[in-house]
This record gives structure tokens, sequence and C-alpha cells, in this order.
């Protein structure tokens, strides 16, 4: 067997895909990142091997951890998380005009016509309505975060929430639950804060012509679904493989360029022992915190010095 | 008297050689860092422009290692920066530093630099006053032709990092050339260097044009390096606004460049028909310009708070999607991450090279 690795490094969750030549996905991780990215890509890659044992053609990194993915396993492209999202959606329905994709800790909208991106926006300033909100709010009303959906189809009469900040939205919550409303019409509420949130932040000035695709963790949830398609009027379809969406495009990015030879390290790299340390470097006013991630006794990848002097000094 | 003077781009490198060989004791701050930028937000009022936090930051730095005196421009000046000067001093008198702040009140008056020249240096007569400002300008215009040449020759080049050594090398001959007859000889020599870099002569690189406020665009700090960052990604930058153009509008020394600000004014009419403060009329004038010359996008740069600015991209939104042409807008200040800045840039420059093999122009 072979195919196209494709490696999604998130701020909460790790993706891998496999693809074969067709784009078809013969193999799939979703797992969570837990802070210990070196880690989880070794025991994703190790079950793979165990699953499969495919021969990787090519691979292509993305997320927030590329760079690392890079670093550690080599990658043939690596590409941010607005294109792998926008790849994969134009391949899986070659209408799509919009994408909202929302994750662990960010949220995007990406606006496509004609098949080609036109447009994108990304959250900068309020994390309201990306996963690890939703999590710690379940968390919270000791709910588990897959719940929170249909118990928010259940509401009859959504409660309104102040959605502006993260901060306000929970204090706010916190009022209307002392004031006696009940638990379906607060999860409703909050999806809908968050829907707007997202809306007034992302999509100010920006068309949302249909069809209109919903990926990323969150899409999940089916109250944030519903939420989106009563504000804004319009269906909003949640694609098959909505949670590895990034983790396709990176495979298909990976494909397009079809490598003649993989810089792919192997699976072996599964089994070594995999260190990661950090340090700031004085020689400047800069202070960069410098990364390093050694093999045994040896220093394998180093990142993260403005002026390149640490990095560059371990060749390549 | 210990002079020093807040650091904009390259603007102290013009300016500090000339005037210490005509006895002003100049002492530049450090280039901004990180520290810098702590200790203008540690001072400044939250609301002030990221310009206004790197400027004090910039002063503090310099009053620690013994200056006495500080140049500040300032007077009515294109936005709240006619007030920075009077400001920093205040907060500086607060903080217990002890120093004399000198302001030019009208940075568009000749006769007002000319004097200041002649207050704070040995130089004696009017006439030399005026032949000393006049090569600071130059060297400024030459400072930013270098700049213009590594933004060309950058994305072409062939071997990695060729470019950025003939740069700094430029930056040496440029600096040490301190009379109006060496800096055209320096100048000579840098372009011989640069036609030494090996560049890929078919190369055709995606072209983007920088426009915004222009303390922000021309200081790298500023702006987390975006022009070098997508300089890197084999991306040919193209800068609409330069220090030496602004400095031409006022003091007229390049005399084949035409006013850049009537200039813009013309392109931005349809959208906007007087200057609304900043650069505004200029981030919208040659957004315009830019689209016309068949530059694949623009990327407009402002501060956040910067009001100028953000009538001119609140314009641009309406432009962008009139003439269907892609336009980013990054707003900056100490909270901009910078794996998110990274991955909007990464971004864009995907957008529009596919764009590109679609033939969307």
């Amino acid at each position: 067997m072979e195919g196209y690795l494709g490696i999604d490094v998130g701020s909460v969750t790790t993706k891998l895909v496999l693809i074969n030549r067709e784009a078809e996905v013969l193999w799939s991780t979703y797992r969570k990142t837990q802070g210990q990215p070196i880690r989880v890509l070794q025991g994703a890659l190790s079950d793979l091997y165990n699953d499969l044992s495919p021969r990787v053609l090519g691979v292509g990194a993305t997320g927030s951890g590329r760079g690392l993915v890079d670093h550690l396993i080599g990658a043939d492209v690596v590409k941010n998380e607005i294109t792998a999202h926008a790849v994969a959606a134009i391949r899986h329905y070659p209408k799509v005009q919009s994408v909202i994709e929302i994750g662990g800790q960010d949220s995007k909208l990406i606006i496509i016509r004609d098949g080609v991106v036109v447009d994108f926006s990304m959250n900068t300033v309020c994390a309201a309505g990306t996963g690890s909100f939703l999590e710690h709010q379940a968390l919270r009303l000791g709910l588990r975060i897959e719940e929170l959906g249909s118990i928010a189809l259940n509401a009859n009469a959504p409660v309104r929430i102040a959605g502006r900040c993260t901060v306000f939205a929970e204090s706010d919550m916190i009022h209307k639950q002392q004031m006696g409303h009940n638990l379906e019409d607060i999860v409703a509420g909050l999806c809908e804060a968050l829907v707007r949130n997202y809306l007034s932040n992302l999509a100010r000035g920006k068309e949302l012509r249909e069809p209109i695709l919903f990926q990323g963790g969150v899409a999940a949830n089916r109250g944030i679904r519903a939420a989106f398609e009563r504000e804004l009027g319009k269906e909003i379809i949640v694609p098959r493989h909505h949670n590895i969406m990034g983790a396709i495009g990176a495979a298909l990015l990976a494909l397009e360029t079809t490598p003649p030879e993989s810089r792919f390290r192997g699976f072996s790299l599964a089994r070594h022992r995999l260190v990661s340390t950090s340090f700031y470097c004085d020689d400047c006013p800069n202070t960069c915190g410098v990364i390093e991630v050694s093999d045994g006794e040896s220093v394998i990848a180093r990142w993260g010095d403005n002026c390149g002097k640490w990095s560059s000094a371990l060749g390549s | 008297m210990k002079l020093t003077v807040p650091h904009m781009g390259l603007l102290s490198m013009a300016y500090t050689k000339v005037l210490r060989e005509h006895g002003v004791q100049m002492h530049p701050p450090p280039r901004p860092t990180k520290k810098t930028l702590n200790l203008g937000v540690r001072h400044s009022p939250e609301y002030a422009c990221l310009p206004f936090k790197i400027n004090l930051g910039n002063m503090i730095e310099a009053l620690e290692e013994g200056v006495d005196s500080i140049l500040m421009p300032g007077g009515y000046g294109p936005c709240r920066f006619g007030y920075y000067g009077v400001i920093q001093a205040e907060i500086l008198k607060g903080l217990g530093y002890r120093f004399q702040m000198a302001r030019t009140d009208n940075p568009d008056s000749l006769s007002d630099m000319i004097k200041t020249i002649k207050d704070i240096s040995d130089i004696e007569t009017k006439w030399d006053a005026y032949r000393v400002f006049y090569l600071i300008l130059i060297r400024m215009a030459a400072f930013d032709k270098l700049e213009a040449l590594y933004f060309k020759t950058k994305p072409r080049e062939i071997n990695n990092g060729e470019t950025d050594r003939a740069f700094r090398e430029g930056l040496k001959i440029i600096e040490d050339a301190t009379s109006y007859t060496s800096l055209l000889r320096a100048w000579l020599k840098v372009k011989r260097i640069f036609r030494d870099v090996k560049t890929d002569k078919r190369a055709r690189p995606l072209r983007i044009g920088i426009l915004g406020e222009i303390f922000v665009v021309i200081e790298p700090f500023a702006n987390m390096d975006v022009e070098r960052r997508l300089a890197r990604m084999g991306v040919e930058v193209v800068r609409g606004v330069w220090l030496s153009d602004w400095l031409n509008d006022r003091f007229r020394f390049k005399p084949f460049r035409p006013n850049q600000n009537k200039m813009a004014k013309k392109w931005a009419y349809p959208y906007l028909r007087y200057p609304s403060g900043g650069e505004s009329i200029e981030s919208v004038g040659k957004t315009i310009k830019f689209y016309k010359e068949g530059i694949d996008g623009v990327i407009h740069i402002m501060p956040f708070t910067c009001m100028p600015e953000l009538v001119a991209s609140t314009i641009l939104h309406r432009i962008s999607s009139d003439l269907n042409y892609p336009v980013l807008s990054l707003t900056f200040d100490e909270h901009v991450s910078e794996a998110n800045l990274q991955t909007r840039l990464e971004a864009f420059v995907d957008l529009l090279e596919r764009r590109r093999k679609k033939g969307g122009l």
C-alpha cells in the first residue's frame, strides 16, 4: 500500500490522514495534542505503521505546528491552514463558495469563487466561539463537549447571551443560570452568541454565498450549525471528514506536487526518544526563544531564532 | 550636548555621520527591539499608537545611555503625531529624566530645518547649512534606492543569502560617503555589487504593493519585518511609501520625481477627494495605481488606533470589491501574534499565486 500523508498539528488536536492517488482517504486519526505534539505525532505514526505499513510518497504539513512537523518528520509541502482547508473543500465540493472553519483556538472564513480563494479572514482579537472555549463551558456545566450540540437543539427559547468577549460571555451565562433559565436554552443561547461573534468579527463586509461548508472540530456541534443556519438563513453543509479537512488538504497539496523522492524520514522515527527543550538566547535584546529537539544525544532540529545563528549552526 | 533622534527606518543612517562631521555629538538609540517596545508600552497611554510607543522606548534607551538632548519632529503634524514630542517630553520628565527636547515646530518649513541644523552644529553660514541638509536628503534617497534594489533582486536570486550580503555591504558604502562626490561614487559601486548578484533573469515573481502609515511601513521592527518575510517567500515587494518621497514632496531635491501626494490625490479621486490625514490619500490613490500597473495585490499596514489609515482601509475594502483586486489589511500593535501574521501572509501569497495561474488579472 502507498499514499500521501497529510499532517495537521493544531493547537488542540493533531490530525493525520493517508490518501491514495485518487485522493480517497485510506486512514485517518484525530487526537488531542495535549501540549505534547512530538509524542502525539510519534504515536499516530506508529499506529499508522501498525495498521497499514504504507509506502509514503509525499508528506504535506499544515496547522500551527507545521514547522515542527517539517523539522521532525520531513515534509515535502508546508502550507498554512487557510490554503489547506480551501484545497480540501474545493476538491470535495467543486462548487463551494464559502468555508467556515472553526478549530481549537482560532476561526477562519474563506471566500471562494470559481474554485479560487479570493478573500479570507482570521480571528485576531477574540477566541470566543473556538473549540477551547466551548470545551471550557461544557466542563463548567458538567457536560461532555459532544453533548453540547444535541442539548442546544432541544431548546425552546434560546437565552440572549453577551458574546462580544469570552470572559463576559461566561459571566453572563452564570447570571442567566442564576436567574433560573434551563440548561437547554442557555446552551442554545451560547451557540447563538458565538455565531454572532464569529460573523461580526470575520464576516464583516464579506458575502457568504452558498454552498457554505462548515469545517473544523466545532462543526461536529449541531447547535452551532443550526445557529449559523438561523442567523444566515442559508443551508450549512458539514462535510463527512469535517474535522480532518486541513490534513486532507495538506495531503492533497503533497499529491499535487508529487515529489520525485519524499523528504519523509520514515516510520522508524516513532521509536526514537525525541526530546524538545528551549532556551532564551541572550546575545541581543530580542531574546528569541530557541527550540531544540534532540534524538538521544544529538540535536536534530532547532528553530525560533530571528537571526538564524542557532538554526544555521546545525547545518542541514 | 549629546543628541539623539528616535529611529525611523534607515533615517538615522542618513544624518548621523554627516552631522558628526560638523561637530554634533550624535548618539543614535539602539535599533528598536522587544526591550524598546516593552519600555515604550509600560510608559505610554494604552491607546497611543505603536510608533508613539516605539519612539518613547527608544528615547528611554538613549537617555539611559547618557544622552541629554532629544530631537523630535512635530508641529501641526499629519495626525496625532504632531503632539507626540510634547507628550513624550512630559512622560520622560515624570520618570525623572533630565534632558532638553528640541522640536521642529513646522516640519514642512525649509527655513525651520536650516535653522535647526545651524543651532545644533558648528556650521556658521546659511549656505553651508543648506549644503549639509540637501546632502542628508540625497543620502536618504540613496538608502531608499538601495532597499528598492534589494526588493527587486531578492526574489530572483539564485544563491540564497547573496542579496542580503549585497544589501549589508551597500548600507556601509553609502553610510561612509559623506560628500556629494563620494556619494555619487558610492552609488555606482552599490550598483556594481548588485549587478554581480546572480539572478534568474526569466523569473516572474508575484508582485505585492505595500502601502499604509509611513512609520510602520518603513520600520521593519514595527511591522514584524513583513517586507522581508514576503521577499523570503519569493515575492517582489513594491513599496509605495518612501521617506525620501515624503521629504521630496516638501523640499524638492529630486528634480524628476513628481510630488507623490499630489499624484495620489489624482489617482484617488473617484474614492477620496481630499487628504484625510496621515498617508490615507496615498494608500487609496496608490492602490488604484498598483491595480492599473498589474501589481498582483496590495498589503495595507497600519498601527492599531490609527484614524487616518482606518479611513483608508474602509475605502480600500470598497475598491477591492469594485475592481476585484486582492487587498490584505494588517494592523500592528504590541499584541500581534507572529504565528497569526505568518499564516495570513502565506495564505495571501497562495491566493495570489492560484489567482495568477487561473489568469486572474
